[in-house]
């Protein structure tokens, strides 16, 4: 039995959410075959960490399957010999990423090497660039994927008033002036729901808004009534309350 | 502020009165405002942090005519008077340590402080002794809206008021109840507590909010969402929760006296012995000793003191108010020995 210690940990994240059950299902295949050519002795037991369960790393220690194969990590660790792990996938190259990828509560392991990792989407550099920078991510939750960070990159504009990037608002995890909410409108809808479960302001308002804020509150709690109405099948009912709403709504 | 202003007086919140004041030491409800235009604190420089205090300064010209308010600039304070409005919850943290022009007006019965150019560039607070939520927001609806009447603040019909931090955006409100739960620690309670109280989204935390850990029995308990409720939704969220804590911490008292009394009234009793005749008393044991003090008082063992002493015990003895009541910078082993003798001059009052 290995254990990897800190530097064991693995992320499966790195896998875009979109392609996930393909690669998943891609490389189980393959794997699956691979693995009933070569049964392999060498079991890792990653450490997880209890802040971020899914981290990833270059593989720490390897085992060479052509000098050691069926022997146990520790004892040719012992013995000082190199040890190098083949890629489960092509069976090729030193293993250099450890994948852990958990679905519908089913944890499955893979040890690619870097460029089986990197045909399946997952960067090393990326990866390590994205942990470096966590500040704020630790706080509002798991890190992004691989998808949404490029998306975060290509899309990093600075507020016209103060300068300040939503990179650099992520990093320190303050605003540089009232504007940047509405510079970075389109991606604070889903930081706001996970600080505060909502990302609607139900509150008061400034005596020149508070008209309008009034309304919309009210308009809030007749869809909330109008999906109960229908839900309770009293659609006599929710009729009358969408009347009230499209009443609301034309009167600005 | 200088140390002429500390006589024998503590704020109104902690004159120890008000419902609950055995266990809730004060309400305090807390608005974060910004105006449009200028960078916040992040960025801001000299020149945008003058521009802030002149604004504000000049709203505040809207409040005078019921308040009478000391308004004063930190950047030209002693630091051992920002030490003193610290550790009299006029100021924050953040706004003592800060550079630059800051403001910090108080009204004379000091539970209402508004501070300019903090993390956001308007924090007004409200704070009451005992537990007086209501009253403590009531007072708040009317200085917010007076100065809304003075200033635009920044605000967004989606997000709410816009602050510098997202922890705040919406409401920008902060309810928080200083609470003093001696039994709840005693007996090993307080985490199930605190569990409870995260789970529905409140805050834990020690004497001076935020980033602060508790000392001596006394925890800050407050909400930690702004976004999404109304500010009498984030009251009741408190209000729903405060009454089992306290019957807890009730009930633990009453099992204490019931079946431990000798061991409670001689922990009380060693406490208030230190305390009356220590020579040396560093913060911390200060605080310690307090603690079981306060509450043999309000269990009735300690009958010749008031709570109001006590919590003139507890302010007093704490660095600030000790250095500026020699008028001095003074070691921290000279504070120790300072603390001991003003905390058993006290005790020899009755």
């Amino acid at each position: 039995m290995n254990r990897c210690g800190t530097s064991g940990r693995v992320l499966s994240k790195a896998i875009s959410r979109g392609n996930r059950p393909a690669i998943r299902d891609g490389l189980q295949a393959e794997i699956g075959r691979k693995r009933q050519k070569k049964a392999q002795s060498c079991r890792f037991t990653p450490v997880y960490s209890s802040f971020c369960p899914r981290l990833l790393e270059p593989a720490p220690v390897t085992v060479d399957y052509s000098n050691s194969r069926g022997r146990s990590h520790t004892s040719a660790s012992k013995k000082g010999i190199k040890l190098t792990m083949l890629c489960e996938k092509c069976q090729q190259n030193e293993v250099a990423v450890h994948l852990t990828d958990i679905a519908a509560g089913i944890k499955k392991k893979y040890q690619l090497c870097k460029k089986c990792a990197e045909d399946h989407g997952v960067s090393i550099q990326a990866q390590l660039k994205k942990h470096k920078q966590f500040t704020l991510t630790e706080f509002y939750g798991s890190p992004q994927s691989q998808s949404h960070q490029d998306k975060d990159q290509a899309t990093d504009s600075a507020c016209s008033q103060c300068g300040m990037s939503y990179s650099l608002f992520r990093k320190e995890g303050k605003f540089g002036c009232s504007h940047d909410y509405q510079t970075f409108r389109s991606d604070l809808d889903e930081l706001m729901n996970k600080i505060h479960a909502s990302s609607q302001h139900r509150g008061r308002a400034p005596g020149r808004f508070r008209q309008q804020v009034s309304r919309q509150v009210q308009l809030d709690h007749l869809r909330e009534e109008l999906t109960q109405a229908v839900s309770d099948e009293q659609f006599e009912e929710a009729a009358k309350i969408r009347d009230q709403m499209r009443l609301l709504e034309s009167h600005p | 502020m200088s140390s002429d202003r500390l006589e024998p007086y503590v704020g109104e919140w902690l004159a120890g009165e008000g419902v609950d004041s055995d266990l809730v030491i004060s309400s305090r409800v807390r608005l974060a405002r910004n105006l449009p235009g200028i960078p916040f604190s992040t960025l801001a420089d000299d020149s945008h942090r003058a521009q802030v205090a002149d604004l504000i300064g000049n709203a505040l010209d809207g409040l005078r005519p019921g308040l009478n308010l000391t308004c004063k600039n930190l950047d030209e304070m002693d630091p051992i008077d920002r030490q003193v409005l610290l550790e009299r919850h006029l100021v924050s943290r953040e706004l003592a340590s800060g550079t630059g022009p800051r403001l910090v007006a108080f009204d004379e019965s000091e539970a209402i402080s508004l501070m300019g150019n903090e993390e956001d560039h308007l924090r007004i607070q409200v704070v009451k002794s005992g537990y007086r939520l209501e009253e403590a927001w009531e007072q708040m609806d009317q200085l917010e809206r007076t100065l809304d009447g003075q200033l635009q603040f920044a605000f967004d019909q989606q997000y709410g008021y816009l602050t510098a931090c997202p922890t705040n955006t919406g409401t920008g409100m902060r309810v928080s109840v200083m609470l003093h739960l001696p039994a709840l620690v005693i007996t090993g309670q307080i985490e199930e507590v605190t569990r409870a109280a995260t789970k529905i989204h409140l805050a834990v935390r020690g004497l001076f909010g935020e980033g602060t850990e508790a000392q001596g029995d006394f925890f800050q308990i407050s909400n930690q969402r702004t976004l999404g409720l109304s500010e009498e939704e984030i009251l009741s969220g408190i209000a729903s929760v405060l009454p089992n804590i306290l019957s807890y911490e009730r009930k633990l008292r009453k099992e204490l006296i019931e079946r431990k009394r000798e061991w409670i009234e001689d922990r009380i009793g060693r406490s208030f012995g230190t305390l009356s005749h220590a020579k040396v008393i560093t913060s911390q044991e200060g605080l310690e000793h307090l603690s079981m003090v306060r509450l043999g008082v309000c269990m009735g063992i300690l009958e010749n003191l008031s709570l109001e002493q006590v919590n003139r015990m507890f302010l007093f003895s704490q660095p600030g108010h000790l250095q500026a009541n020699e008028g001095k910078k003074m070691s921290s082993d000279e504070r120790d020995w300072k603390r001991a003798a003003v905390l058993a001059s006290i005790l020899q009052e009755n």
